[in-house]
């Protein structure tokens, strides 16, 4: 087993200020007002919040602000991925939903944050769906160190 | 099973919106001020130039 130092100039001398930033997206959802006033059926998709390509969401969560329909759970993740990633079966009784202890999303193609209705209908509820994203595309994805530095051990 | 698209507003969503910071709030208000201010200089600036007009002799 070898070390190899590929960390580049800088040191440690500490993170530039003006380097990149997460940023906060929410979308407050009136769940009675989905379908025509119909409410979500059991098992909706409620398509809440882009996400860009090449973005990680650093955390997400659901507040509650009223609450859906009696015996309804949600779901905070992807579709066709990991759909409870960020909440997993929140009980929907008002505030902040609880964080799963699951690793974060990375979308290497732009995707979608959707919410699941779970366990029953509903025709009632107001959520508000947050999400801290950072962009982590790269801006030198080029490698110009030679294959001897490469090579040679620290 | 249906998906509802919330992502942008309807009448069942405020659309999604990235939250801006409180520096960039505090300078939106005063980018806001300085417009303000501008289009006032701008009137001052047109009234005197009426007042400054030669007036024909009556």
């Amino acid at each position: 087993m070898a070390t190899y130092n590929v960390t580049g100039v800088g040191g440690t001398t500490g993170h530039p200020s003006n380097g990149r930033t997460p940023y906060l997206v929410e979308n407050t959802i009136d769940v009675s007002a989905v379908n025509g006033d119909s409410g979500a059926a059991q098992n909706d998709v409620l398509r809440v919040m882009d996400i860009p390509a090449e973005t990680v969401i650093m955390e997400a969560g659901i507040e509650v602000l009223t609450a859906c329909s009696s015996s309804v759970t949600l779901d905070l993740g992807i579709t066709g991925g990991d759909v409870d990633i960020y909440t997993d079966g929140d009980t929907n009784a008002t505030g902040y939903s609880t964080l799963t202890a699951t690793a974060r999303h990375v979308a290497g193609s732009a995707d979608t944050l959707d919410v699941l209705v779970l366990s029953a209908a509903s025709s009632a509820g107001k959520i508000r769906v947050w999400a801290i994203m950072c962009d982590v595309s790269g801006i030198d994805e080029n490698d110009r160190n030679t294959s001897t530095q490469h090579d040679t051990a620290v | 099973m249906a998906v509802h698209d919330l992502r942008n507003q309807t009448s069942a969503s405020t659309g999604q919106a990235v939250v801006p910071s409180n520096e960039e709030i505090r300078i939106r208000k005063l980018e806001n001020k300085v417009a303000s201010q501008s289009e006032k200089l701008d009137q001052i600036v047109a009234m005197l130039n009426d007042l400054s007009k030669p007036k024909s002799a009556s």
